[in-house]
């Protein structure tokens, strides 16, 4: 009677057999090889730092952290320098720690903010996704340190009920000016 | 139970039994993925294909499937394509795929899915197995568009991204909440109560001829009751 425990056995070992094999073909199908050459991956982005450092050229990549796509959180991740100041990426998590908001910062030669933008966001729509717009991120433009409640360097008023979201933006852009300053210091 | 024509077991996924308004399965990204339209459409697709490819496969094994394993079977066929729908959409729609984060993995356990295998793809033929996955998935988008342009328009002002007033005026942030989420699909649940209410079983109707749910499990507690005599 040992026979009856066969057929349900090699039933459910082949399906799991065939849907491995299907799973390993898709992940060949679509699987991207991450750029890794810092000249290609400056070429790519370069639009961005563009956006975020007005007028600079020769883009360097100083350094990037290894996989940070899911891993940096509250980190500095790639550090890039150029003619006229450097610009500094920096993951930050708001309201989901999964999911930290890639925030990229130009800094130019004297310290001072020169652009923000957010590469990616993934926040709570009609929330913290409103962080995500121009004319709030324009208020870094021109400083070296911020707050939201002004108590330390210039305030920044916050996106009313995205309080976590502005923090984390505020405190990505703090990150990336000290990191800004660490750059030049080398540099010199 | 009579035979259903193939456009019968469509129309009854989409509107009769509306997994989300009728059956009240799987609530989880009705609730979650609701905060804007194209998240809806993205989401609703996604388990549309799982939901039809999971159902045909499972339905032309379905005499291959030994009884024993057939819920293992179930699930590893049906986690086998949500991994490739999330393999294919983070390649191609990496944004909407950042959007939808966890819940596009967690479309595996969405009951909708294991349900129709259990209920109508282990018992019925391929062709009308794909009917009703087609039925039943796009009743589900359709469930899931709906409440996420009552919140989006609502509580965002806006609809598919596109902002109606700019954005210096704010929607009523009650409707972005979760909150805003269970109070929408509460009432939307009670609307489609009134437009297709059924006359309520008679008390004296037992078993499953008296039970409004019997017409989707197949009338499986008097099976089971009449194995167990």
């Amino acid at each position: 009677m040992k026979f009856k425990y066969v057929k349900p056995t090699l039933v459910l070992l082949i399906i799991c057999v065939v849907i491995s094999a299907a799973l390993a073909a898709t992940y060949r199908l679509t699987y991207v090889p991450p750029v890794t050459d810092p000249a290609q991956i400056v070429a790519l982005m370069a639009d961005d730092y563009a956006e975020v450092l007005p007028g600079s050229t020769d883009y360097v990549l100083v350094e990037r952290t290894e996989g940070y796509e899911k891993l940096a959180r509250g980190a500095v991740v790639e550090r890039v320098t150029a003619s006229n100041g450097c610009i500094v990426t920096v993951h930050s998590s708001g309201q989901y720690d999964s999911d930290p908001i890639r925030v990229l910062v130009g800094v130019g030669a004297d310290g001072a903010v020169t652009g923000v933008k957010l590469l990616k966001i993934s926040e709570t729509p009609g929330m913290g996704m409103k962080t995500n717009n121009p004319r709030w991120l324009a208020q870094f433009v021109g400083g070296t340190s911020f707050s939201l409640d002004g108590r330390t360097g210039a305030g920044i008023d916050g996106v009313t009920s995205a309080t976590k979201s502005s923090r984390a933006v505020v405190n990505a852009v703090n990150m990336a000016v000290e990191a800004a300053a660490e750059l030049r210091k080398e540099a010199n | 139970m009579e035979k259903k024509s193939i456009w019968q077991i469509f129309r009854n996924g989409l509107i009769d039994e509306n997994p989300t308004f009728r059956l009240l399965l799987g609530m989880c990204a009705p609730l979650a993925i609701t905060t804007s339209a194209s998240n809806a459409i993205g989401m609703g697709l996604a388990t549309t294909f799982v939901l039809v490819c999971s159902n045909a496969v499972i339905s032309a094994l379905r005499r291959v499937i030994p009884k024993e394993v057939r819920l293992p079977a179930f699930i590893t066929i049906i986690a086998g394509f949500v991994t490739i729908v999330s393999l294919v959409m983070q390649r191609y729609f990496a944004s909407l795929y950042d959007s939808l984060g966890v819940f596009l993995e967690l479309i595996v356990v969405n009951c909708i899915i294991l349900g129709r295998a259990e209920m109508f793809a282990s018992k019925n033929k391929v062709i009308p197995s794909l009917a009703d996955g087609l039925g039943m998935g796009l009743g589900f988008t359709a469930a899931l568009l709906i409440i996420s342009t009552i919140r989006e328009i609502l509580g965002n002002l806006s609809w598919f991204g596109f902002s109606f007033f700019g954005d210096d005026v704010s929607g009523m942030l009650f409707f972005i909440l979760p909150a805003g989420a269970f109070f929408v699909l509460g009432m939307l649940t009670a609307l489609m109560n009134v437009i297709f209410a059924k006359k309520p079983a008679k008390k004296n109707d037992a078993g499953c001829a008296g039970c409004p749910g019997a017409s989707a499990c197949g009338g499986s507690c008097d099976r089971k009751e009449a194995e167990a005599k």
